[in-house]
């Protein structure tokens, strides 16, 4: 991730890599489930107009941080839709 | 204005008239059974339905009420659940003035305000007098009768305009190839198998029976096909020639209108700050007569549907595309230097639309001991392997890209860098083995987007495709130039006699 885009790969047998320009992000979430909560993790999920993203079992303080980063970036590059 | 106040009382029928429309299908099921049931007479039925409807269109307008004060519309409606809308006239994006049927009877419209968020038709006003949306539109707006409905204003008031119809032999063409084939035959099964009891009980099968000459059952179930056919495909062409016919599409300095429909007029402001892509689709019958339909994906803006696709031209004949898209839309860059897939691919397209029906077929073929005609489907499952590798490139310049691939119908979509919302390149194992990938470009449209793929291009230039998004703003201007080994191709060829 940097000021401009997020870069996601994920994928063990299909590989995915999915470029998301900051300036197209909606809004920013962190989720944390029973489960992640017990383990201390939560998941970032990223929204576009078009489709959501996922980054799954972050650590918790790194999830925050994540979220917090993508706003303050996607805030930057504003621009229309 | 600024006291409440109801709408014309024609907006119960008009209310009753859009239930029925909605339920169409229930109701029809509800009459067979009730045509069946001893108990009911029919007749009471449709009496009772009627009535219930047209209390609760009577009780709808009854609770329906507006005013517009400081700028803000404010709608209550509900007749259980009390729904008040506030609607300020900072985010009023549109407002649409049109008239239906049971409106034109009566001499009113229907006011349609539009935001840009999905649910943007949410504020609708049914009936009411032309004098009032006047004032709904001049208190709505600040650059007050920009867009009165009206014909009468419109030339005078509006600068520039262009405007492009659909002459009658282009409509007549688009009815009869037109794609809504298999909605039409769908919808006719259905309603087949709710009256299927109601034939087979009458002597209609018997006698067509008889008036067969010869009564395999082959040749009997053949005519029963053919007639089939020719029912969905009547049913499609009325259908299409209704909603389609008197379509107009006019260009002004902010937005486009396209208007259409011969019985119930349907009319779509799209503002050109709101289009996210244009596709051009040439479908299987229309493309070997060259003809195409243009679409543009939008973001709120759509028909009925939810998608934002909209279809901005029904019927244009492939080598004046550019001409129209020139015309309509300057600021796409609409030709570029492109790639088409490497040879190699092309063997993975083969597969991947015959393995399936082979596999169908084969067990099939072997069980029931087919006739040796059903090979013909996989031959053409080929085919369409061959026609979908043929059909995929894509294209880069300066931000901007064009995706060409086929699924039935070959379309191919213009996009802007600055609508990407995001791309994706993805490889499955095989892929990898062959050094191919799979592009993926999303753009926003109605409330769930809209994605083009391109699929098993050189992995190279999907990784490329990537860049070029990625390039930033202001060190714009380079683009990647094309290598010497790529496979070059002039998109979107639309000039060329071999496609």
């Amino acid at each position: 991730m940097d000021s401009n885009e997020i870069d996601l790969k994920r994928g063990v047998l299909v590989k995915y890599r999915t470029l998301i320009p900051l300036s197209r992000v909606q809004h920013v979430d962190t989720r944390q489930g029973p489960l992640l909560r017990w383990f201390n993790l939560a998941t970032v999920t990223i929204s576009t107009a078009a489709t959501t993203h996922e980054i799954p079992a972050l650590d918790f303080v790194i999830a925050d941080r994540v979220r917090d980063q993508i706003s303050k970036y996607a805030r930057l590059a504003e621009e229309d839709v | 204005m600024f006291d409440f106040q109801r709408q014309h009382p024609v907006a119960a029928v008009s209310r009753a008239l859009s239930l029925i429309k909605g339920n169409l299908i229930t109701i029809i099921v509800f009459l067979v059974v009730g045509a069946r049931s001893e108990s009911f007479p029919f007749l009471w039925w449709i009496g009772g339905g009627f009535a219930f409807l047209l209390i609760v269109g009577v009780a709808n307008w009854w609770r329906f009420l507006f005013k517009i004060e400081e700028g803000e519309l404010h709608i209550k409606s509900g007749i259980f659940v009390r729904k008040n809308l506030y609607l300020s006239k900072d985010r009023v994006q549109v407002i649409d003035i049109t008239s239906g049927v049971i409106q034109r009877l009566f001499g009113l419209v229907r006011v349609d305000i539009q935001t840009a968020g999905s649910t943007s038709r949410a504020a609708a006003i049914d009936a009411i007098s032309l004098e009032k949306a006047r004032e709904i539109n001049r208190l709505l707006r600040d650059e007050d009768v920009e867009s009165v409905a009206d014909e009468q204003s419109e030339s005078s008031v509006e600068t520039e305009v262009k405007e492009f119809s659909l002459p009658l032999k282009e409509l007549l063409v688009a009815a009869s190839t037109s794609g809504s084939f298999g909605i039409a035959l769908s919808i006719l099964a259905t309603v087949f198998s709710q009256i299927e009891p109601l034939i087979s009980e009458s002597e209609l099968f018997e006698y067509v029976f008889e008036a067969l000459p010869s009564q395999t059952d082959f040749v009997f179930f053949f005519t029963v096909i053919v007639i089939f056919v020719v029912f969905a495909w009547l049913l499609s062409f009325f259908s299409t020639l209704f909603s389609y016919g008197n379509f107009s599409l006019k260009v002004k300095e902010k937005e486009m209108v396209i208007t259409r429909g011969i019985f119930e007029k349907k009319r779509v402001t799209v503002p050109y700050n709101r289009i996210q892509a244009i596709h051009v689709a040439e479908g299987l019958i229309r493309q070997p007569l060259g003809y195409t339909s243009v679409h543009l994906e939008s973001a709120g803006y759509g028909d009925e549907t939810g998608t934002g696709s909209i279809v901005l031209f029904p019927l244009v004949k492939r080598s004046e595309v550019l001409e129209l898209l020139n015309d309509v839309v300057p600021s796409y860059q609409k030709e570029m230097e492109g790639v088409v897939l490497p040879k190699r691919a092309l063997r993975r397209y083969l597969f991947r639309s015959t393995f399936f029906v082979i596999a169908a077929i084969v067990p099939l073929y072997f069980w029931l001991s087919l006739n040796n005609w059903i090979w013909l489907i996989p031959v053409l499952a080929l085919l369409w392997g061959w026609l979908k590798y043929r059909a995929a490139a894509v294209g880069w310049n300066n931000g901007a890209f064009i995706f060409r691939s086929r699924s039935l119908s070959k379309s191919t979509a213009f996009i802007n860098r600055n609508r990407i919302q995001n791309i994706s390149v993805t490889q499955s194992p095989f892929q990898r083995w062959r050094n191919l990938c799979t592009a993926e470009i999303h753009v926003a449209s109605g409330d769930r987007g809209k994605s083009f793929i391109v699929r098993d291009l050189e992995k190279e230039i999907g990784y490329r495709l990537m860049r070029e998004v990625k390039i930033k703003k202001g060190s714009d201007e380079y683009s990647e130039p094309l290598q010497n080994d790529d496979r070059k191709a002039n998109l979107p060829g639309w000039n060329q006699a071999a496609n």
